[in-house]
This record gives structure tokens, sequence and C-alpha cells, in this order.
């Protein structure tokens, strides 16, 4: 008996030029959380992802253009909201995060009546870590989610996160362009959403490359930062969240 | 300012006057990105045709030269017109990132319902 019964789950899987990895990605959520359903958001790969995703009858939705990552995460978040499920889990296409740690995620989402659900690294300190120079980052934004919003968070830019209903509302009709996670977290926690953290272990890609170079981790620091700084001054309206037009 | 370049100035900004009218008339640009244009170019006839405008401007900053408070008129100009061309493209970024996802998901809901004809079909 797991929570994930009387829930309807989606699993939203973003990929630009996964086409190695997404079929394993596909088949760890098929064995190790089934009562998820799951869509792959194609961010216009140059590669074969989208043969890959026809060849296997995968349910994917392809882009036209390529968005980056917010844009292809918020049209899983649109796809959720208009198929009416109650919880949308984010798993990156590169195979990093792990399937069975959704149960938990789920559970603790239902236990707690938490708006979003983050799966850290560093709770518990298994699996990869990351860099030393990845975890001074991450304990840079850490740090500046607490100033902000007083929340402690400890892996504020994992990508492994489980949003309730009223999260997928508020990023189906607002989320971040471009590396969202950090500046979502101070949008919700601003606008009286909960999050709470589970401990899981992460993988390193298999294959693939991460979306941040060394060359653009300042702009990136830059970035985030000003973004969650406009993130903290941001009062979500409800009439627009919840607007039928989203 | 001299008489050579008050000439070139009036001169010149009344070419890309109509220039501009007749961009708008072959459609090529938007009526509504022109204003600022337009009114740039009517404020630098003003300005070159009636210099004594500017000279009070000029000595209150302490320009010496009316040309370079003219040059700077128009820099202000152009700071202008660029802030609203940035603002138009974010809001056109916004439609496009909302178009292209509205487009993959009525696709995705087209092929979905394709898909069910076919096996219904069978």
């Amino acid at each position: 008996m797991c929570v994930g019964d009387t829930m309807k789950v989606l699993a939203i899987i973003p990929a630009y030029n996964e086409a190695e990895t997404l079929e394993s990605v596909v088949e760890d959520i098929r064995e190790n959380a089934p009562q998820c359903d799951y869509v792959i958001v194609n961010d216009c790969s140059t590669d074969n992802t989208r043969d890959v995703c026809r060849e296997n009858g995968f349910n994917v939705i392809n882009l036209p253009f390529n968005l980056g990552i917010g844009g292809a995460m918020q049209t899983g978040y649109k796809y959720a909201l208009r198929h009416g499920y109650d919880v949308a889990v984010q798993i990156d296409g590169d195979g990093q995060h792990m399937a069975h740690y959704i149960d938990g995620a789920l559970e603790k989402l239902a236990a707690e009546n938490a708006d979003l659900i983050i799966g850290s690294r560093y709770i518990d300190k298994e699996g990869f870590q990351s860099g030393a120079l990845r975890r001074m980052g991450i304990k840079y934004f850490a740090w500046l989610i607490r100033l902000l919003t007083g929340k402690r968070v400890t892996d504020p830019t994992s990508g492994f996160r489980a949003a309730g209903r009223g999260a997928i509302e508020l990023f189906a009709h607002h989320y971040p362009v471009d590396f969202p996670e950090p500046e979502t977290l101070v949008l919700l926690a601003r606008n009286g959403y909960k999050m709470l953290e589970i401990s899981v272990e992460m993988k390193t890609r298999s294959a693939g490359k991460s979306s941040i170079t060394p060359l653009k981790s300042i702009y990136y620091m830059v970035k985030v930062s000003l973004s969650m700084l406009f993130a903290w001054k941001e009062q979500v309206q409800p009439t627009d969240a919840f607007s039928a037009n989203v | 300012m001299n008489t050579f370049l008050k000439q070139i100035l009036i001169v010149g900004t009344l070419l890309f006057f109509v220039f501009v009218a007749y961009m708008v008339r072959r459609k090529k640009l938007a009526l509504k990105y022109t204003l600022t244009w337009v009114g740039a170019s009517i404020c630098l006839v003003i300005l070159a045709v009636f210099d004594g405008i500017i000279r009070p401007f000029t000595r209150f900053l302490h320009i010496v030269e009316p040309t370079n408070a003219l040059f700077m008129i128009v820099i202000f100009f152009i700071l202008m017109i660029l802030f609203t061309m940035t603002v138009t493209i974010s809001k056109n970024d916004d439609a496009i990132r909302n178009l292209t996802q509205e487009l993959a998901l009525l696709q995705k809901s087209s092929d979905d319902k394709a898909d069910r004809n076919k096996s219904e079909g069978k």
C-alpha cells in the first residue's frame, strides 16, 4: 500500500539530447514507481531523442523550438495541470535521479500536506556529491535562501522535486526561464507554500553534458542571485495562478 | 552652431523622416514603433533650425558647444528607443515561449486523439 495509489502522479522528464539515457530513465520509473504516469518533454533535441521516443512509443511532448530547461519544465507543468494530476515529479532525462525515491517523496508530500518536496543529496551525504566548486555555489544559494526567506534548504539546485497541486498551478503560470530551481524556492517560500526536503542519492550523469559549464558559472551565480532577489518581492496573485487560461 | 552643420542636420533628418514614412507605407515598420523615431527626428529638426532653444540648456549644464548639447539630446533619444525595444523583445520572448508550449501541447493532444482513433478502428 502506498500513497501513490490514491493520487494521480505525473513524472515530468525534460530531455535535451538525452537519447542514450532516456530509455533507462523511463524503465526505472516503470519498475520502481509503477503508480506514476510520465511525460517526456523533448526540448527540440538535435540528436535522435525524438526517434527514440517514437520507436519506444513513449509519452512525449515535442517542443518545436528549444526553450531551455525552464520553458521545457513549464510545458510539463501545464500538461500536468490540464490532465488533472495531483502531483508532478521532476526527473532529469540524464539518469541522475532514481525513481525509487518517488514513493518517499509522495508519502512526505501527503503526510505533511506540503506543496513541494525537494530531494536533497546533502542530508545523508550519500551518492554523487558534485565537485567542491559546485558545492560552494550550492552552499551560497542555500545561504541566500535562508537570508531571504528564513527557510533552511540543503540542496537548492536539486532537480529532483515533487510538486503538489498548488505548486503545479503556480509553476504552470509562472516558471523561471533558465536556472529555475533556486528562484522557484524563494518564490514558493515567500508566497506561503510549504516546502520540505527528503534525503536522496543521485548518480553522476551517465551521458550528456551538464547545462552549466565553468565559463557560464559566474554568469549563473549573478543571474540567479538577482532573480532570487526579484522573486523575494514577487507576490503571486491567486487570481492569476488559478485563471483558467494557464 | 555653424550654418553648414545646421544644413546637414536638417537635410539628413528630413531624409530620414521620409524614409521612415516610406517604410511604414510599405508595412515594413509598425506604426507604433515609429513614434519615438518620428518624435526624435522632429525634435532634432526644431533644435537645428532654432538652435537658440538649447542655449539656456547648454549654459545651465556648462556645455561650451551647443553642438555637444544637441548630441547629448540625441543620445538620450537613442537610449529611450533602445530601452523600449528591449521591453518589446522581452514581451515577445514571453509570447513566443507561451506559443511554443501551446503548439506542442496541442500537437500532443491531436496525436493522442489520432492514436486512440486508430486503436479503436482495429
